[in-house]
């Protein structure tokens, strides 16, 4: 299919959901910010049913890359996309998701991912240096791409109904000293409109919608959200998400310099324990990157406070 | 809505294909397109921009097409003419069973509402004007591509 220089990297993945529930979740992408972490946030340009024009945002290296992408989706669910703006690393870059019931396990789905690229040659970089780095690159990718499957995988696993998991729950938190008043924290916590300014999730807020706000994600997606004070000086931050209530717990206790703000959040445990194997860093697990997450969020409260 | 025409081409499927993937070849091949530009172009995925005469002036609609050579071609047009929501559609290439090549060009679209700046007609109405041009461009394209 590709021209000679096109390069190709390819994985596959077993998911225990149907092909067809499967697809859907490859489709919608805003819902991939749950499921593969190292998205920033996605931006959709167009959407129609079958064809989608989008900008995500993604951590690649420690550096952000935006790139544009246009998907075609086909009747049985394949989807086949390029992104006229690549990767910086890439001068052209296309590829397919691929959806097939899996003979091997009753209900379950093979997805078989595929990118074509070309690499963009560095300036001065020899021949044998480029071939090599070629290699390497399409190692990187699909490990890339065995990583992001892996993430589905791992949704979908955690997704199944709690009579076919242990149903435990891993709990991950976070903690900080920040030199301020418990006073000026609390009323900085219990405001709502201040979310944007120091959590990644949640992007802006909107009207008030009964006793909650509608909120716009990071992913473009609407939900709504309050915040509760638990009666002990910390708070709950509470959204409605499809049907499920997800919370997320801010406790605020006064230290000798300031206070100590620690930041819960919960996750079934099938989720928080699946290893992603990004390349050019040790595997993690769900759980590590939530942690690492929340570590950057307190941060910018620290910095908002602060500046306050 | 959705329309469908269809036309046989007296050529075989891989040349007649060919005509309606080069889209550089539009404008001196449809009387009414002005100009074309492919933004990219990697042999199986395009994005264009197109400006076409039309009665109120030229118009400049936007999109992106996805070529599965020989025998298909999808569109989605995200800045879609003036008066549609959206539009989208296939060209499907196969042998016809007396010789040459069917086309069949399908296109499925949404009308804004008059208030919003759409025509002041139903989509049925419309429907009619619009697989006319269809009809009309699908003959351009065969007076070209039999024409050698």
């Amino acid at each position: 299919m590709a021209e000679q220089s096109w390069d190709a990297a390819e994985a596959q993945a077993s998911v225990v959901a149907p092909p067809a529930e499967v697809a859907d979740l490859f489709w919608n992408i805003r819902a991939w910010h749950a499921i593969w972490l190292k998205i920033d946030d996605v931006e959709v340009l167009y959407e129609d049913p079958v064809h989608q024009e989008f900008v995500m945002g993604v951590e690649r290296d420690g550096r952000r890359e935006d790139v544009r992408t246009i998907r075609f989706r086909q009747s049985g669910g394949d989807i086949n996309f390029f992104s006229p703006r690549p990767p910086p690393t890439m001068t052209s870059h296309r590829g397919s998701w691929r959806f097939r019931a899996d003979p091997a396990i009753v209900s379950a789905c093979r997805v078989l991912a595929r990118r074509e690229y070309e690499l963009r040659r560095n300036a001065h970089e020899s021949e044998a240096d480029f071939q090599q780095r070629r290699l390497d690159y399409r190692q990187q990718l699909a490990a890339r791409l065995q990583a992001i499957l892996n993430g589905f995988a791992g949704h979908f696993a955690a997704a199944r109904p709690e009579s076919q998991q242990d149903g435990t729950v891993t709990t991950c938190t976070e903690r900080i000293v920040i030199h301020c008043s418990p006073e000026s924290a609390g009323s900085f916590l219990r405001n709502i409109h201040n979310l944007p300014t120091w959590t990644g999730f949640f992007r802006s807020i909107g009207a008030p919608v009964g006793d909650r706000y509608e909120v716009t994600t990071a992913m473009g997606t609407k939900i709504q959200t309050r915040v509760e004070p638990d009666g002990t000086g910390g708070y709950a931050i509470s959204s409605i998400v499809g049907e499920r209530e997800e919370r997320a717990e801010v406790a605020v206790t006064p230290v000798p310099v300031g206070v100590e703000v620690s930041f819960t959040v919960r996750m079934r445990a099938a989720l928080a324990d699946h290893v992603s194997r990004d390349p050019g860093s040790a595997p993690s697990t769900t759980a590590d990157i939530q942690r690492a997450r929340m570590r950057e969020e307190l941060d910018r409260l620290r910095s908002a406070l602060s500046a306050g | 809505m959705e329309i469908i025409e269809t036309i046989v081409v007296d050529a075989p499927v891989a040349p007649t294909y060919a005509a309606f993937a080069d889209l550089d070849r539009w404008p001196e091949i449809l009387p009414d397109t002005v100009s074309v530009d492919v933004t990219y172009s990697d042999g199986y995925n395009q994005e264009f921009t197109m400006t076409v005469e039309r009665p109120g002036g030229e118009e400049t609609v936007a999109g992106f097409r996805y070529c599965r050579p020989p025998h298909q071609l999808e569109l989605v047009q995200t800045t879609p003419p003036p008066v549609m929501t959206r539009m989208s559609g296939l060209w499907n290439f196969s042998q016809a069973p007396g010789g040459g090549t069917e086309v069949t060009a399908i296109r499925r679209f949404t009308l804004k509402s008059p208030g919003e700046g759409g025509p002041p007609m139903t989509e049925d109405e419309f429907a009619v004007t619009l697989r006319s041009v269809l009809r009309t461009n699908l003959g351009y394209f065969k007076e070209t591509i039999e024409g050698g």
